[in-house]
Protein backbone atom coordinates (compact mmCIF):
# COMPACT_ATOMS: atom_id res chain seq x y z
CA UNK A 1 0.00 0.00 0.00
CA UNK A 2 2.99 2.28 0.33
CA UNK A 3 3.09 2.97 -3.38
CA UNK A 4 -0.37 4.61 -3.36
CA UNK A 5 -0.04 8.37 -3.01
CA UNK A 6 -3.25 10.22 -3.63
CA UNK A 7 -6.15 10.48 -1.24
CA UNK A 8 -8.60 8.99 -3.73
CA UNK A 9 -6.44 5.99 -4.27
CA UNK A 10 -5.98 5.64 -0.52
CA UNK A 11 -9.68 5.16 -0.22
CA UNK A 12 -9.88 2.36 -2.71
CA UNK A 13 -8.07 -0.42 -0.86
CA UNK A 14 -10.24 0.15 2.17
CA UNK A 15 -13.40 -0.06 0.09
CA UNK A 16 -12.19 -3.14 -1.75
CA UNK A 17 -11.20 -4.85 1.44
CA UNK A 18 -14.62 -4.28 2.91
CA UNK A 19 -16.23 -5.51 -0.30
CA UNK A 20 -13.99 -8.57 -0.16
CA UNK A 21 -14.98 -9.11 3.41
CA UNK A 22 -18.62 -8.80 2.51
CA UNK A 23 -18.22 -11.14 -0.42
CA UNK A 24 -16.24 -13.53 1.67
CA UNK A 25 -18.93 -13.51 4.30
CA UNK A 26 -21.61 -14.05 1.68
CA UNK A 27 -19.58 -16.79 0.06
CA UNK A 28 -19.02 -18.53 3.36
CA UNK A 29 -22.68 -18.27 4.22
CA UNK A 30 -23.69 -19.63 0.81
CA UNK A 31 -21.11 -22.40 0.96
CA UNK A 32 -22.17 -23.48 4.40
CA UNK A 33 -25.86 -23.34 3.55
CA UNK A 34 -25.33 -25.28 0.34
CA UNK A 35 -23.14 -27.81 2.12
CA UNK A 36 -25.71 -28.21 4.87
CA UNK A 37 -28.52 -28.59 2.36
CA UNK A 38 -26.66 -31.01 0.15
CA UNK A 39 -25.07 -33.02 2.91
CA UNK A 40 -28.29 -33.68 4.77
CA UNK A 41 -30.52 -34.40 1.80
CA UNK A 42 -28.50 -36.95 -0.15
CA UNK A 43 -30.79 -38.56 -2.69
CA UNK A 44 -29.18 -41.91 -3.30
CA UNK A 45 -29.49 -44.15 -6.30
CA UNK A 46 -28.74 -47.74 -5.20
CA UNK A 47 -27.14 -49.66 -8.06
CA UNK A 48 -27.48 -53.05 -6.41
CA UNK A 49 -25.88 -55.99 -8.20
CA UNK A 50 -24.89 -58.49 -5.54
CA UNK A 51 -25.15 -59.71 -1.97
CA UNK A 52 -24.18 -56.31 -0.51
CA UNK A 53 -27.76 -55.40 -1.35
CA UNK A 54 -28.88 -57.25 1.78
CA UNK A 55 -26.66 -54.98 3.81
CA UNK A 56 -27.97 -51.96 1.95
CA UNK A 57 -31.50 -52.99 2.92
CA UNK A 58 -30.36 -53.27 6.52
CA UNK A 59 -28.86 -49.79 6.37
CA UNK A 60 -31.99 -48.37 4.82
CA UNK A 61 -34.36 -50.13 7.21
CA UNK A 62 -35.37 -49.01 10.65
CA UNK A 63 -32.66 -50.59 12.79
CA UNK A 64 -29.72 -48.67 11.33
CA UNK A 65 -31.80 -46.13 9.48
CA UNK A 66 -29.82 -44.14 6.95
CA UNK A 67 -32.59 -41.53 7.25
CA UNK A 68 -30.97 -40.26 10.44
CA UNK A 69 -28.31 -38.73 8.21
CA UNK A 70 -30.74 -37.31 5.72
CA UNK A 71 -30.17 -39.91 2.99
CA UNK A 72 -33.49 -41.58 3.54
CA UNK A 73 -35.01 -41.38 0.09
CA UNK A 74 -33.64 -43.76 -2.54
CA UNK A 75 -34.57 -42.50 -5.97
CA UNK A 76 -34.79 -45.12 -8.66
CA UNK A 77 -34.07 -42.66 -11.42
CA UNK A 78 -30.55 -41.35 -11.91
CA UNK A 79 -31.96 -38.00 -13.00
CA UNK A 80 -33.26 -37.34 -9.50
CA UNK A 81 -30.32 -38.68 -7.54
CA UNK A 82 -27.08 -37.09 -6.46
CA UNK A 83 -25.42 -40.03 -4.69
CA UNK A 84 -24.71 -43.16 -6.72
CA UNK A 85 -24.23 -46.12 -4.42
CA UNK A 86 -22.56 -48.95 -6.33
CA UNK A 87 -23.57 -51.91 -4.21
CA UNK A 88 -21.92 -55.13 -5.32
CA UNK A 89 -19.71 -56.66 -7.95
CA UNK A 90 -19.36 -54.86 -11.26
CA UNK A 91 -18.22 -57.01 -14.13
CA UNK A 92 -17.06 -56.06 -17.59
CA UNK A 93 -20.49 -56.63 -19.07
CA UNK A 94 -22.09 -54.25 -16.58
CA UNK A 95 -19.48 -51.49 -16.73
CA UNK A 96 -21.12 -49.63 -19.66
CA UNK A 97 -24.40 -49.61 -17.74
CA UNK A 98 -22.81 -48.09 -14.62
CA UNK A 99 -21.06 -45.53 -16.77
CA UNK A 100 -24.36 -44.63 -18.45
CA UNK A 101 -26.20 -44.31 -15.14
CA UNK A 102 -23.42 -42.07 -13.84
CA UNK A 103 -23.58 -39.92 -16.98
CA UNK A 104 -27.33 -39.56 -16.62
CA UNK A 105 -27.07 -38.13 -13.12
CA UNK A 106 -27.22 -34.34 -12.84
CA UNK A 107 -24.37 -32.38 -11.28
CA UNK A 108 -23.42 -32.19 -8.47
CA UNK A 109 -23.05 -35.93 -8.01
CA UNK A 110 -21.11 -38.22 -5.74
CA UNK A 111 -20.31 -41.91 -5.82
CA UNK A 112 -19.96 -44.39 -2.99
CA UNK A 113 -18.33 -47.78 -3.62
CA UNK A 114 -20.21 -50.09 -1.26
CA UNK A 115 -18.21 -53.17 -0.29
CA UNK A 116 -14.87 -54.53 -1.47
CA UNK A 117 -16.17 -55.74 -4.83
CA UNK A 118 -17.19 -52.26 -5.87
CA UNK A 119 -14.02 -50.81 -4.32
CA UNK A 120 -11.33 -53.17 -5.62
CA UNK A 121 -12.97 -56.20 -7.15
CA UNK A 122 -12.68 -58.08 -3.86
CA UNK A 123 -11.60 -61.68 -4.15
CA UNK A 124 -12.56 -61.80 -7.81
CA UNK A 125 -9.46 -61.68 -9.94
CA UNK A 126 -10.53 -63.14 -13.24
CA UNK A 127 -11.68 -62.56 -16.78
CA UNK A 128 -15.10 -61.18 -15.85
CA UNK A 129 -14.84 -58.85 -12.88
CA UNK A 130 -13.77 -55.23 -12.98
CA UNK A 131 -11.19 -54.48 -10.26
CA UNK A 132 -13.17 -51.69 -8.65
CA UNK A 133 -15.81 -49.45 -10.09
CA UNK A 134 -13.28 -46.59 -10.14
CA UNK A 135 -11.97 -48.11 -13.35
CA UNK A 136 -14.91 -46.47 -15.11
CA UNK A 137 -16.31 -43.73 -12.84
CA UNK A 138 -14.71 -41.51 -10.17
CA UNK A 139 -15.46 -42.61 -6.61
CA UNK A 140 -15.67 -40.34 -3.53
CA UNK A 141 -16.06 -42.82 -0.68
CA UNK A 142 -14.87 -46.41 -0.49
CA UNK A 143 -16.60 -48.58 2.11
CA UNK A 144 -14.67 -51.83 2.65
CA UNK A 145 -16.12 -55.05 3.99
CA UNK A 146 -17.56 -58.21 2.52
CA UNK A 147 -20.25 -57.16 3.06
CA UNK A 148 -19.67 -54.01 5.14
CA UNK A 149 -21.37 -53.67 8.49
CA UNK A 150 -24.17 -51.08 8.43
CA UNK A 151 -22.12 -48.96 10.83
CA UNK A 152 -19.36 -48.81 8.23
CA UNK A 153 -21.83 -47.58 5.63
CA UNK A 154 -23.11 -44.91 7.99
CA UNK A 155 -19.48 -43.95 8.62
CA UNK A 156 -19.06 -43.66 4.86
CA UNK A 157 -22.09 -41.38 4.68
CA UNK A 158 -20.60 -39.21 7.45
CA UNK A 159 -17.29 -39.10 5.57
CA UNK A 160 -19.07 -37.97 2.43
CA UNK A 161 -20.92 -35.33 4.40
CA UNK A 162 -17.68 -34.02 5.87
CA UNK A 163 -16.31 -33.85 2.34
CA UNK A 164 -19.39 -31.92 1.23
CA UNK A 165 -19.14 -29.44 4.09
CA UNK A 166 -15.53 -28.68 3.21
CA UNK A 167 -16.45 -27.72 -0.34
CA UNK A 168 -16.25 -24.01 -1.19
CA UNK A 169 -18.85 -22.64 -3.57
CA UNK A 170 -18.17 -19.43 -5.43
CA UNK A 171 -21.46 -17.53 -5.63
CA UNK A 172 -20.19 -15.20 -8.36
CA UNK A 173 -19.25 -16.82 -11.60
CA UNK A 174 -16.73 -14.15 -12.66
CA UNK A 175 -13.08 -14.75 -11.93
CA UNK A 176 -11.86 -12.56 -9.02
CA UNK A 177 -9.30 -10.54 -10.93
CA UNK A 178 -11.87 -9.45 -13.50
CA UNK A 179 -14.33 -8.67 -10.72
CA UNK A 180 -11.88 -6.47 -8.87
CA UNK A 181 -11.00 -4.68 -12.07
CA UNK A 182 -14.65 -3.83 -12.64
CA UNK A 183 -14.96 -2.55 -9.07
CA UNK A 184 -11.96 -0.29 -9.58
CA UNK A 185 -13.36 1.06 -12.80
CA UNK A 186 -16.75 1.72 -11.24
CA UNK A 187 -15.25 3.53 -8.27
CA UNK A 188 -12.97 5.58 -10.44
CA UNK A 189 -15.91 6.49 -12.68
CA UNK A 190 -14.41 5.09 -15.86
CA UNK B 1 -26.87 -97.28 -7.21
CA UNK B 2 -28.03 -97.10 -10.81
CA UNK B 3 -26.31 -100.23 -12.01
CA UNK B 4 -29.50 -101.42 -13.66
CA UNK B 5 -29.76 -98.26 -15.70
CA UNK B 6 -26.16 -98.59 -16.85
CA UNK B 7 -26.71 -102.22 -17.89
CA UNK B 8 -29.85 -101.29 -19.80
CA UNK B 9 -28.00 -98.52 -21.53
CA UNK B 10 -25.07 -100.73 -22.45
CA UNK B 11 -27.39 -103.40 -23.78
CA UNK B 12 -29.10 -100.86 -26.00
CA UNK B 13 -25.90 -99.20 -27.33
CA UNK B 14 -23.22 -101.90 -27.14
CA UNK B 15 -21.02 -100.56 -29.93
CA UNK B 16 -21.12 -96.89 -28.80
CA UNK B 17 -19.98 -97.37 -25.21
CA UNK B 18 -16.19 -97.12 -24.99
CA UNK B 19 -15.91 -97.74 -21.27
CA UNK B 20 -18.06 -97.51 -18.20
CA UNK B 21 -17.75 -97.62 -14.47
CA UNK B 22 -18.99 -96.45 -11.12
CA UNK B 23 -17.44 -93.78 -8.93
CA UNK B 24 -18.79 -93.16 -5.41
CA UNK B 25 -22.09 -94.72 -6.41
CA UNK B 26 -22.43 -92.68 -9.60
CA UNK B 27 -22.52 -94.70 -12.79
CA UNK B 28 -20.85 -93.27 -15.85
CA UNK B 29 -20.27 -94.36 -19.42
CA UNK B 30 -17.83 -92.93 -21.92
CA UNK B 31 -19.52 -92.93 -25.31
CA UNK B 32 -18.90 -91.97 -28.91
CA UNK B 33 -20.47 -88.66 -29.90
CA UNK B 34 -22.27 -89.67 -33.09
CA UNK B 35 -25.49 -91.06 -31.60
CA UNK B 36 -25.78 -88.89 -28.49
CA UNK B 37 -29.22 -87.55 -29.42
CA UNK B 38 -30.53 -91.08 -29.84
CA UNK B 39 -29.05 -92.06 -26.47
CA UNK B 40 -30.63 -89.07 -24.77
CA UNK B 41 -34.00 -89.92 -26.31
CA UNK B 42 -33.65 -93.53 -25.10
CA UNK B 43 -32.80 -92.44 -21.55
CA UNK B 44 -35.67 -90.01 -21.55
CA UNK B 45 -38.38 -92.19 -23.03
CA UNK B 46 -37.60 -95.71 -21.85
CA UNK B 47 -40.24 -96.50 -19.20
CA UNK B 48 -37.82 -98.33 -16.89
CA UNK B 49 -35.32 -95.46 -16.99
CA UNK B 50 -37.62 -92.44 -17.32
CA UNK B 51 -34.79 -89.90 -17.04
CA UNK B 52 -36.85 -86.82 -17.70
CA UNK B 53 -34.30 -84.50 -16.07
CA UNK B 54 -31.06 -83.36 -17.65
CA UNK B 55 -29.58 -82.09 -14.42
CA UNK B 56 -26.26 -80.92 -15.83
CA UNK B 57 -24.32 -80.55 -19.03
CA UNK B 58 -20.83 -79.23 -18.69
CA UNK B 59 -17.28 -79.76 -19.86
CA UNK B 60 -13.82 -80.30 -18.39
CA UNK B 61 -10.55 -79.14 -19.91
CA UNK B 62 -7.85 -81.80 -19.39
CA UNK B 63 -5.02 -79.74 -20.88
CA UNK B 64 -2.71 -79.91 -17.85
CA UNK B 65 -4.16 -83.13 -16.46
CA UNK B 66 -1.26 -85.39 -17.32
CA UNK B 67 2.02 -83.63 -16.53
CA UNK B 68 4.08 -86.19 -18.47
CA UNK B 69 2.20 -85.53 -21.68
CA UNK B 70 3.49 -82.65 -23.82
CA UNK B 71 1.13 -79.68 -24.08
CA UNK B 72 -1.09 -80.10 -27.11
CA UNK B 73 -3.87 -77.59 -27.70
CA UNK B 74 -5.23 -79.65 -30.57
CA UNK B 75 -5.37 -82.88 -28.59
CA UNK B 76 -8.42 -84.84 -29.85
CA UNK B 77 -9.16 -85.92 -26.27
CA UNK B 78 -8.64 -82.55 -24.65
CA UNK B 79 -12.20 -81.77 -23.53
CA UNK B 80 -14.67 -84.01 -21.85
CA UNK B 81 -18.32 -83.03 -22.16
CA UNK B 82 -20.35 -84.49 -19.31
CA UNK B 83 -24.10 -85.12 -19.45
CA UNK B 84 -25.85 -85.87 -16.17
CA UNK B 85 -29.24 -87.50 -16.53
CA UNK B 86 -31.54 -88.09 -13.60
CA UNK B 87 -34.88 -89.68 -13.03
CA UNK B 88 -37.31 -88.40 -10.46
CA UNK B 89 -39.67 -91.39 -10.65
CA UNK B 90 -37.17 -94.28 -10.65
CA UNK B 91 -34.50 -92.42 -8.61
CA UNK B 92 -31.68 -93.28 -10.98
CA UNK B 93 -28.80 -91.26 -12.32
CA UNK B 94 -26.51 -91.80 -15.27
CA UNK B 95 -23.59 -89.78 -16.51
CA UNK B 96 -22.43 -89.84 -20.11
CA UNK B 97 -19.01 -88.52 -21.06
CA UNK B 98 -17.73 -87.59 -24.48
CA UNK B 99 -14.12 -86.77 -25.27
CA UNK B 100 -13.60 -84.12 -27.95
CA UNK B 101 -10.83 -81.79 -29.02
CA UNK B 102 -9.12 -80.24 -31.97
CA UNK B 103 -9.83 -77.27 -34.16
CA UNK B 104 -13.35 -78.11 -35.35
CA UNK B 105 -14.74 -80.23 -32.55
CA UNK B 106 -18.45 -80.81 -32.81
CA UNK B 107 -21.01 -82.91 -31.00
CA UNK B 108 -24.58 -83.46 -32.24
CA UNK B 109 -27.01 -81.39 -30.22
CA UNK B 110 -29.58 -82.86 -27.85
CA UNK B 111 -31.50 -79.59 -27.65
CA UNK B 112 -34.40 -81.18 -29.50
CA UNK B 113 -34.62 -83.97 -26.93
CA UNK B 114 -34.20 -81.90 -23.76
CA UNK B 115 -35.22 -78.27 -24.09
CA UNK B 116 -32.98 -77.31 -21.18
CA UNK B 117 -29.99 -78.51 -23.18
CA UNK B 118 -30.42 -75.45 -25.39
CA UNK B 119 -28.93 -73.15 -22.76
CA UNK B 120 -26.52 -75.75 -21.35
CA UNK B 121 -24.96 -76.23 -24.77
CA UNK B 122 -24.71 -72.49 -25.26
CA UNK B 123 -22.89 -72.31 -21.92
CA UNK B 124 -20.43 -75.05 -22.89
CA UNK B 125 -19.86 -73.31 -26.20
CA UNK B 126 -19.35 -69.97 -24.46
CA UNK B 127 -16.86 -71.19 -21.87
CA UNK B 128 -15.08 -74.05 -23.66
CA UNK B 129 -15.67 -73.52 -27.36
CA UNK B 130 -17.21 -76.92 -27.99
CA UNK B 131 -19.61 -76.59 -30.90
CA UNK B 132 -22.92 -78.43 -31.00
CA UNK B 133 -24.03 -79.40 -34.45
CA UNK B 134 -27.65 -78.64 -35.21
CA UNK B 135 -28.18 -76.33 -32.25
CA UNK B 136 -30.94 -73.84 -33.11
CA UNK B 137 -29.23 -70.75 -31.65
CA UNK B 138 -25.60 -71.40 -30.77
CA UNK B 139 -24.13 -68.14 -29.49
CA UNK B 140 -22.58 -66.88 -26.26
CA UNK B 141 -24.87 -66.92 -23.27
CA UNK B 142 -23.01 -65.34 -20.32
CA UNK B 143 -20.14 -63.37 -21.80
CA UNK B 144 -20.71 -60.70 -24.40
CA UNK B 145 -20.48 -61.06 -28.15
CA UNK B 146 -17.29 -58.96 -28.28
CA UNK B 147 -15.50 -61.47 -26.05
CA UNK B 148 -12.60 -63.24 -27.72
CA UNK B 149 -11.61 -66.73 -26.68
CA UNK B 150 -13.21 -69.06 -24.19
CA UNK B 151 -12.53 -68.11 -20.56
CA UNK B 152 -12.67 -71.49 -18.81
CA UNK B 153 -10.13 -73.08 -21.10
CA UNK B 154 -6.88 -73.77 -19.31
CA UNK B 155 -4.91 -71.81 -21.89
CA UNK B 156 -6.96 -68.63 -21.36
CA UNK B 157 -4.72 -66.13 -19.49
CA UNK B 158 -5.78 -65.81 -15.86
CA UNK B 159 -5.80 -62.02 -15.68
CA UNK B 160 -6.91 -61.20 -19.20
CA UNK B 161 -9.95 -58.95 -19.04
CA UNK B 162 -11.69 -57.61 -22.13
CA UNK B 163 -13.40 -54.37 -21.09
CA UNK B 164 -16.19 -53.01 -23.24
CA UNK B 165 -15.50 -49.34 -22.52
CA UNK B 166 -12.19 -47.51 -22.01
CA UNK B 167 -10.99 -47.57 -18.44
CA UNK B 168 -9.63 -44.71 -16.33
CA UNK B 169 -6.04 -44.63 -15.21
CA UNK B 170 -6.36 -45.08 -11.45
CA UNK B 171 -3.91 -45.89 -8.73
CA UNK B 172 -4.00 -49.36 -7.26
CA UNK B 173 -6.21 -49.21 -4.18
CA UNK B 174 -5.01 -52.49 -2.73
CA UNK B 175 -1.30 -51.87 -2.86
CA UNK B 176 -1.54 -48.13 -2.37
CA UNK B 177 0.61 -45.42 -3.94
CA UNK B 178 4.16 -46.17 -4.92
CA UNK B 179 5.89 -48.47 -7.35
CA UNK B 180 3.93 -51.54 -6.27
CA UNK B 181 5.15 -55.10 -6.31
CA UNK B 182 8.57 -55.65 -7.74
CA UNK B 183 7.32 -58.48 -9.95
CA UNK B 184 4.27 -56.64 -11.22
CA UNK B 185 5.65 -56.55 -14.76
CA UNK B 186 6.55 -60.22 -14.67
CA UNK B 187 3.95 -62.24 -16.52
CA UNK B 188 1.83 -64.36 -14.24
CA UNK B 189 3.00 -67.52 -15.92
CA UNK B 190 6.64 -66.80 -15.17
CA UNK B 191 6.22 -66.21 -11.44
CA UNK B 192 7.29 -69.04 -9.14
CA UNK B 193 4.65 -71.63 -8.51
CA UNK B 194 2.46 -70.73 -11.45
CA UNK B 195 1.43 -72.84 -14.34
CA UNK B 196 3.04 -72.43 -17.76
CA UNK B 197 1.51 -70.16 -20.33
CA UNK B 198 0.55 -71.95 -23.50
CA UNK B 199 0.10 -68.84 -25.60
CA UNK B 200 3.27 -66.83 -25.93
CA UNK B 201 1.46 -63.80 -27.38
CA UNK B 202 -1.12 -63.53 -24.61
CA UNK B 203 -0.96 -61.11 -21.72
CA UNK B 204 -1.31 -62.76 -18.35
Amino acid sequence: MSSIQTADQNLIPGLVTRLDEAEGFFQKLTSQSLAWARGYSLFSYPFVTACCGMEYMSVAASRYDIARYGAEFPRFSPRQADLLMVVGTINNKQAPIVRRVYDQMAEPKWVMAFGVCASTGGFYDNYATMPGVDQVIPVDVYVPGCPPRPEQVLDGIRLLQSKLTRQVHDPIAEPPSEKKKNVFLRILGQ
Amino acid sequence: MSQKALELFQARFPEDVISSGSALGNEWARVKPARIAEMAAFLKNDPSLDMKLLSDLTAVDYLHYNPDKPLDLEDPERFEVVYSFASISTKQRLRLKIRVGGENMTIPTIAFVYRTANWWERLVFDFYGVKFEGHPHLRRILTYDEFKGHPLRKDYPVHLRQPLIPERNVQDLVRGPGPGRSDRHTPFSQRPGSRPNTRSDAYD
